[in-house]
């Protein structure tokens, strides 16, 4: 209190009345507004009634023209993929215990490349498991070993480069070869070349009593092997298409009426293979006859009442007042610009709709595909609600939004297809290291595209950086062509002028041209070509050899006898580039039974590349 | 000293035809005496040195100098460079010995625990390099001991795998396991490597023992298709290994773990839901139990007095929700709210100015001037 105003000995201003005044009241009023909602959100505790105030506060007594659900009665329609068509080939039954991405990625394994034999891992792995096989047998492991032998590399051989230019490869085939393991590759490729041949065939020392044992044997090795990779038939069940660089398959489902759905995925390189992989072509009637196919194994109905259950979902917002959400989640702490709609959108379901959600759980077989007939909703005061489809309409409409749905194709103004396709796919999936991975680019200013090898499998089964094994390969024939002619190559003359003429640069090995050639029957469109750069070997008296890629998703058509060209459609190699992988994956399946296969993958690439090559120019030495 | 013997030997001849006879005993008398520097054995560096420097020159003989000048130089080049080694060795010696003293000291003065084992792990990296791996032992606990060894029973007797071999067919299932997952996992392919090249430098196949844990007695090995009718209760841990020595539970343990990945085997059938958007009402049950007692004792509720206290309830719950503004236009307005107090301008009564509080006191005395 200021000095002024105080009153010094209180009795004698009393006495004396030295301070008339008046006496007042103030009055103290509280005023329960603050800027900050800090303290309001900490949900306080007061009396009981202060908790009801609380709720009726937040409207939580506020009734509402609505009931709660309390049945759902609903009719499905079901129907299973029977039939599958790899890339236009025939069509053949869908076998339900293969995973389709086993069944639709598998590529052949290359055990041999340009005749010589590779993938020595494996072809170690088939030995092995054979000498173990006829072990029980008889001492026939030196006869075997002798029969199909790993050749030891000669480093004086151009043709043998695969194996001594990478020291890896080199090392694995001295230590195996000279009588010490067997290659289990010539004995699979004896054996499947005709089935009249046997294991035998040319064995040295082998009693003919034990013969049937031995055929017996290889049958169950052939069968290992099939079961250890999983291959496509030599013909007629590949569903890869080398042109487009990428899997083409369709499936198709009978339907109740006699018809079918026929869904095909024609654009598949993805990682994954779900029901966004698939489209419903509406222009196909049905695929091709395949007997049995109109057996689904399932009820085409199913009728079922059954009490739905909200919807709940971690950091869903509770929402009574005094309950707490699950702090693992926090949708309130989602950083959403003003222009991620779908983030935005997604954020307003979650945290303003989520308890008008109920959901109504169903098992369904792997490759099913489910029709909701009807749904009908009975609230608690007997109303009866027909839920219809969220993304039902014209499957044109831009303003059809849905998930777990396929888009329907060549069918123009068509209903939306709202069935649920559920593809008997893997949820995990085990990938290995990359076995080749080949970038695609295009290259403007020599016009044409080139495919980079980055990674190769060398002849060992590993996989080796491109660029190194391109230096070493050629460092090898360098290396030969050194000794063949006692001597390194004579150096080019003194030069009179500080420039030399050239008539083309050099490129490395593991760049594989393509140039663009014409589409049959068009004078203007175009393809893109494989070709093949000379290796110019400095003072080689033999012409150059074409160099040929490592990788066998550039070598498609080589290895055929007799080697077929391979044209690529030029729009798959994106200005972005584009780079195929090529890597082993291995799963388990619904028995346990264990499926590995080699499956190639698209992905987008880094951009264009120029490989500095270059006709006609003057270098300066 | 070696290079000198082909010269003495060719051109002997030569020389006892174009030396004059006078000068052939001081030669002859020379060349024995390097015959005989070449048969002294191991005599040193210096003192071989001198004795071929007391021989020479030999230019009367040779027209070629015989130069010992290069080797004289390399020799010192070489003690030179040896001396720098040595001691670049002894100082890298010296100071890794101190980085690992270091280490047991940081680790005698630790308590024995986590700290003291990274510390003696730090001492061994900074005496071998950074690479080293200290393997760490460690023993079992009974129950483990023996699940453990009733597992690995069940493998060798041949349960665990029993079903494999004899009705899947599958003759090698551990071989057919690795050399499938060595497709995917590097770490199992270099281990299938030492498989296959071992057998081929005629050493003995490395064998791996599957177990399978928690044991269960006649369960298949899971790691390959098991039976049809096989239930999977519980997640399993299939523990895959070469033993070098045979599994004893009471005996300390150690190995090197060379992989580990988990598997999925997918169900038949599939959980999917049917999700549909229903407007359901938004409120929410009451947080307080209402407890009411009759107005009036005479046993018998009345409606109205049921109406009546859920009503004055709500009503006073509501009347904890009330604001002075909300009161500022009825005619209660100057009563409430009742928290009043006495205010004197001088300290004359008993008085409480919430003025002093809030400085409009102060600022009236100011303008006062009070």
């Amino acid at each position: 209190m200021s000095s002024a105003l105080q009153v010094g000995p209180i009795a004698a201003a009393l006495r004396q009345r030295l301070f008339p005044t008046i006496t007042r009241w103030n009055r103290l009023e509280a005023r329960p507004r603050t800027p900050s909602f800090e303290r309001a959100l900490q949900a306080e505790i007061r009396d009981p009634l202060w908790m009801l105030m609380k709720q009726w506060q937040m409207g939580e007594f506020r009734g509402s023209d609505a009931g709660s659900p309390t049945f759902a009665k609903l009719q499905i329609a079901l129907t299973r993929l029977t039939k599958y068509q790899p890339a236009s080939l025939a069509t053949q039954a869908f076998e339900q215990d293969v995973p389709l991405e086993a069944k639709v990625e598998r590529r052949p394994v290359p055990l041999t490349r340009a005749g010589r034999p590779i993938a020595f891992d494996l072809r170690l792995a088939m030995g092995r498991e054979w000498l173990r096989s006829i072990l029980p047998i008889g001492a026939y492991r030196a006869a075997f070993i002798a029969a199909y032998p790993i050749a030891a590399p000669d480093w004086t051989k151009p043709e043998d480069a695969e194996f001594c230019a990478h020291q890896e490869v080199w090392q694995v085939l001295a230590a195996a070869a000279a009588g010490r393991a067997m290659d289990g590759g010539l004995l699979l490729q004896h054996l499947s070349a005709n089935p009249a041949n046997h294991a035998y065939d040319g064995v040295a020392g082998i009693a003919a009593g034990d013969f049937t044992a031995i055929d017996a044997a290889a049958m169950a090795f052939q069968a290992w092997f099939g079961r250890l990779l999983l291959q496509p038939p030599t013909a007629g069940d590949n569903a890869w298409v080398p042109e487009r660089l990428e899997y083409q398959f369709a499936a198709s489902a009978p339907e109740p009426g006699g018809g079918e759905k026929v869904y095909v995925a024609d654009e598949f390189y993805q990682d994954r293979l779900d029901w966004y992989s698939f489209d419903v072509d509406a222009a196909q009637a049905a695929l091709g006859a395949v007997t049995g196919s109109g057996v689904t194994g399932l009820p085409p109905q199913i009728t079922r009442a059954m009490i739905p259950t909200p919807v709940s979902f971690s950091g869903q917002p509770n929402t009574r007042w005094w309950t707490f959400e699950d702090s693992r989640t926090n949708f309130g702490d989602v950083d959403a610009n003003t222009t991620d709609l779908a983030k935005l959108l997604f954020m307003e379901v979650a945290l303003v709709y989520s308890n008008d959600w109920f959901v109504i759980p169903f098992t369904l077989p792997a490759g099913a595909v489910a029709t909701v007939n009807g749904l009908v909703v009975t609230n608690v005061f007997n109303e009866q609600f027909l839920i219809t489809a969220a993304g039902s309409g014209a499957d044109a409409s831009w303003q059809r939004w849905s998930m777990f749905t396929v888009n329907v194709l060549h069918a123009t103004g068509a209903a939306a297809d709202t069935s649920l396709l559920l593809p008997p796919t893997l949820a995990k999936i085990q990938r290995g290291p990359a076995q080749e991975d080949v970038m695609l680019l295009r290259d403007e200013m020599a016009n044409m595209a080139w495919g980079v090898e980055a990674t190769v499998a060398l002849a060992s089964g590993e996989p080796k950086r491109g660029r190194e094994a391109a230096r070493e390969t050629l460092a090898f024939y360098t290396q030969v062509l050194a000794t063949q002619l006692g001597g390194p190559p004579p150096p080019p003359p003194p030069a009179k002028a500080p420039i030399r003429y050239k008539v083309m640069s050099t490129v490395p090995e593991n760049w594989i041209p393509f140039i663009p050639v014409h589409v049959p029957g068009s004078n203007r469109e175009i393809q893109l070509q494989r070709a093949a750069f000379p290796r110019i070997l400095e003072g080689d008296p033999n012409p150059p050899v074409k160099v040929q890629p490592l990788t066998a998703l550039l070598r498609e058509g080589l290895d055929q006898n007799p080697a077929a060209p391979y044209f690529l459609a030029e729009e798959e190699v994106l200005r972005a580039g584009t780079r195929v992988l090529q890597t082993f994956e291995r799963t388990r399946w619904t028995d346990g039974q264990v499926y590995t296969w080699l499956r190639a993958i698209r992905r987008t690439g880094r951009g264009e590349g120029s490989s500095g090559l270059t006709f006609d120019y003057l270098e300066n030495i | 000293m070696r290079q000198f013997r082909p010269l003495y030997g060719n051109r002997k001849q030569l020389f006892s035809l174009i030396l004059p006879p006078h000068q052939l005993p001081q030669h002859d008398t020379r060349r024995d005496g390097f015959a005989a520097i070449l048969l002294r054995s191991d005599p040193g560096f210096l003192p071989l040195l001198n004795a071929v420097n007391a021989l020479s020159p030999v230019t009367q003989w040779d027209p070629l100098p015989f130069d010992l000048q290069t080797l004289t130089s390399g020799a010192v080049a070489f003690v030179v460079d040896l001396a720098a080694t040595v001691t670049s060795q002894r100082a890298a010696v010296t100071q890794r010995s101190a980085a690992v003293q270091t280490q047991l000291n940081v680790a005698a003065a630790a308590a024995p625990g986590p700290a003291q084992v990274d510390a003696l792990v730090a001492a061994a990296k900074a005496l071998l390099g950074d690479d080293t791996i200290v393997i760490p032992e460690f023993g079992l606990v009974v129950g483990q001991g023996d699940d453990w060894a009733n597992a690995v029973a069940a493998s060798t007797g041949g349960a665990l795998l029993d079903w494999l071999k004899t009705t899947a067919k599958i003759d090698f299932p551990v071989e057919e396991w690795l050399t499938g997952a060595a497709r995917v996992r590097p770490a199992l392919r270099a281990w299938e490597g030492v498989g296959a090249l071992s057998g081929a430098l005629g050493r003995p196949d490395p064998a791996l023992l599957p177990i399978q844990l928690p044991f269960e007695a006649n369960a298949p090995w899971l790691a390959l298709q098991f039976r049809p009718n096989y239930v999977i209760a519980s997640d399993r841990l299939l523990y895959t290994a070469h033993y070098s020595a045979p599994f004893d539970k009471t005996a300390r343990q150690c190995g090197l773990l060379l992989d580990e990945w988990s598997e999925v085997i997918p169900a038949t059938d599939r959980d999917t839901g049917i999700t549909f958007n229903f407007a359901r009402p938004d409120n929410e049950p009451p947080q307080t139990i209402l407890v009411v007692t009759p107005a009036t004792a005479n046993g018998q509720w009345q409606w109205e007095d049921l109406v009546g206290a859920l009503n004055e309830t709500l009503d006073l719950a509501k009347k904890r929700a009330v604001e002075p503004s909300q009161l500022d236009n009825t005619p209660y307005a100057p009563l409430l709210p009742a928290t009043t107090l006495a205010v004197t301008l001088y300290a004359i009564s008993i008085g409480a100015s919430l003025t002093v509080a809030n400085g409009a006191l102060k600022n009236l005395a100011a303008a006062y001037n009070v």
